[in-house]
């Protein structure tokens, strides 16, 4: 392993007793990288991140973390990560600077110090004059935004988000997501897990789509979306059952489509769209820019995981 | 010094003692709460069991009643408010409120959080026995300067009985199994323990078993630094009081993490 590699997973498995959750995965993140996992629910992210944190133990295959084994150095590894769980674990039991404070005890800051970048992390996510207020009588948007301000008081070298900005309003998504390209800018490598497309597009280099437990696709958001989908998508409202034989004729066509139920999609770039419109002349017809929303549900389906 | 610095804060016990530290500032944060009942109750018990009880049992050898029992008191405050909290709180940290959760995201692991409770149940018993110390001084129970090592062997107490309770919070599955603990265990240990009354009449068996469970042994040590009448068996018993501690320690370390790391 190189030292510019931050993560690196070979034939990563994580199996709960029969359950395989991660199945052999390999995947690499370098230093300084934002690297993005997404997937459905029960794709296997959380467990990926949970082995990352040295939190779950790998059932077999390889884990590194800043050339450190997670299975051996959990301390030192735990030391330089800074984690934004997707559970809320504030703790109730200490106003908002106290968990801060105590949260830098445990990477050994010493006192005076911990204060200063308590106060500055306080600043940056614009929570100051909520220092002595109970984490209980917090909003979502303050309680992630000190979740993450947390994270990042022992000035850790990567940084885990999983699902960061979920149940937020745009607001706090985008001071939440200003911090963080803010922070990348300065070289931390990221780690993060998101139902959001706009979000991975926003944030991540580079990105792997899972689903049970296996890698689907990798690369830039860019890449993927031109691999997958292509450069536009027209979205066909159908109304099923589809009459007309419009799925012959798409089919006649040599067209990349997919049925998605009340609609049809239809991937291609420009030119080759533009020489079909007729196939869908008469139906209502919504012709936009294709994103990773499609590659996703492309890659994952379409069926409800929960 | 300086290497005995390093040494010390790279060990389990200083690990141990951040998470002790976020107790204590839990506590500080919400004191009212806490207090209250922590005071009154040793001086109402006192004069109830003491006095009033006390006037009809009489002496006991030649001790008074009421002085036989505070030593005793102290030994059993020690245990109820170490076992408590490693129980009850303990078990409500872990799962309602995810602190042990945000603590494994750092340096910390389930063998520092349980060092931590065990420190921390130990500190809740020596602030109790300074409560009961100045009650039973304000009743005239104590005469020997002795009485003041009451309170680290009450934290010696409240280690043992923490550490115990570790171990059933690290494997119970729900917060119902702590109320089983307090009714087949700690209740009827309390007393057959020497707290109320010397064993010498119980059966034989009920003695021995006495003598293997840790508040017999507590109460007898807490009695002789009290009076003030010292023995070497009391090293015996500070020894049996700090083994079952290591033990309890080890297994609850040992449960703790196949509870958390999974």
């Amino acid at each position: 392993m190189t030292p510019s590699i931050a993560i690196e997973a070979n034939r990563l498995t994580k199996d709960y007793s029969g359950l395989v959750a991660v199945d052999s995965v390999d995947f690499s993140v370098s230093k300084g990288e934002c690297f993005g996992v997404l997937g459905p629910n029960g794709a296997g992210k959380t467990s990926i991140m949970k082995m990352v944190c040295c939190i779950s133990p790998v059932t077999s295959g390889q884990l590194v973390v800043q050339c450190m084994d997670v299975m051996r150095q959990r301390r030192a590894i735990k030391s330089v990560l800074g984690v934004v769980s997707q559970a809320d674990s504030l703790d109730p039991g200490l106003n908002v600077m106290q968990n801060l404070l105590s949260h830098a005890r445990f990477f050994n800051i010493p006192g005076t110090l911990a204060k200063e970048r308590a106060w500055a992390a306080l600043d940056l996510f614009q929570l100051r004059e909520k220092a002595s207020a109970s984490p209980d009588h917090l909003s979502g948007g303050m309680r992630r935004r000190l979740l993450i301000g947390r994270a990042l008081l022992h000035e850790p070298s990567i940084l885990i988000l999983d699902e960061p900005t979920t149940g937020l309003d745009p607001q706090s998504r985008h001071l939440v997501w200003d911090r963080l390209l803010q922070l990348k800018h300065q070289g931390i490598t990221m780690l993060l897990t998101t139902h959001y497309m706009d979000e991975a597009a926003y944030l991540c280099d580079r990105l792997m789509v899972i689903d049970l437990g296996k890698i689907l696709a990798e690369g830039t958001p860019e890449k993927l979306v031109r691999t997958h989908a292509g450069e536009q998508v027209v979205q066909i409202q159908t109304l099923a059952p589809h009459s007309n034989g419009l799925l012959e004729q798409l089919e006649a066509q040599g067209l990349d489509y997919e049925d998605a139920g009340d609609s049809v999609l239809v991937f291609g770039d420009t030119s080759s769209l533009s020489k079909s419109e007729s196939s869908w002349s008469g139906y209502h017809v919504v012709r936009r820019p294709a994103n990773l929303e499609d590659v996703f549900l492309r890659l994952t389906g379409r069926w409800l995981r929960d | 010094m300086a290497s005995v610095s390093v040494a010390l804060r790279s060990s389990f016990i200083w690990r141990g003692f951040h998470v002790w530290q976020r107790n204590r500032d839990a506590v500080i944060r919400g004191w009212k709460v806490e207090l209250g009942g922590m005071v009154i109750e040793p001086f109402v018990v006192l004069a109830a069991l003491g006095f009033g009880l006390g006037a009809y049992v009489g002496n006991i050898g030649d001790t008074r009643y009421a002085e036989y029992l505070a030593p005793g008191l102290i030994a059993s405050y020690a245990m109820f408010h170490a076992t408590l909290d490693a129980t009850y709180g303990a078990y409500l940290r872990m799962d309602s409120h995810h602190v042990y959760e945000a603590m494994l995201f750092t340096p910390v692991e389930p063998s520092d959080i349980v060092v931590g409770e065990a420190m921390w149940g130990a500190t809740r018993a020596a602030v109790s026995s300074v409560v009961v110390l100045i009650a039973a001084s304000s009743f005239g129970l104590v005469s020997s300067p002795f009485a003041l090592l009451a309170i680290p062997c009450a934290y010696l107490v409240g280690l043992a009985f923490a550490s115990i309770a570790m171990v059933l919070t690290a494997t119970a599955s729900t917060i119902g199994a702590m109320n089983n603990f307090f009714t087949v265990f700690i209740i009827p240990m309390f007393y057959v323990s020497g707290v109320f009354f010397p064993l010498d009449h119980l059966p034989e068996s009920v003695r021995v078993l006495s003598w293997a469970l840790p508040l017999t042994p507590a109460a007898a040590l807490t009695r002789g630094l009290v009076g003030g009448n010292l023995s070497w068996q009391m090293l015996l018993w500070v020894a049996e009081l700090l083994a079952m501690a290591a033990v309890a320690l080890y297994v609850a370390a040992f449960f703790m993490r196949r509870r958390l790391i999974k």
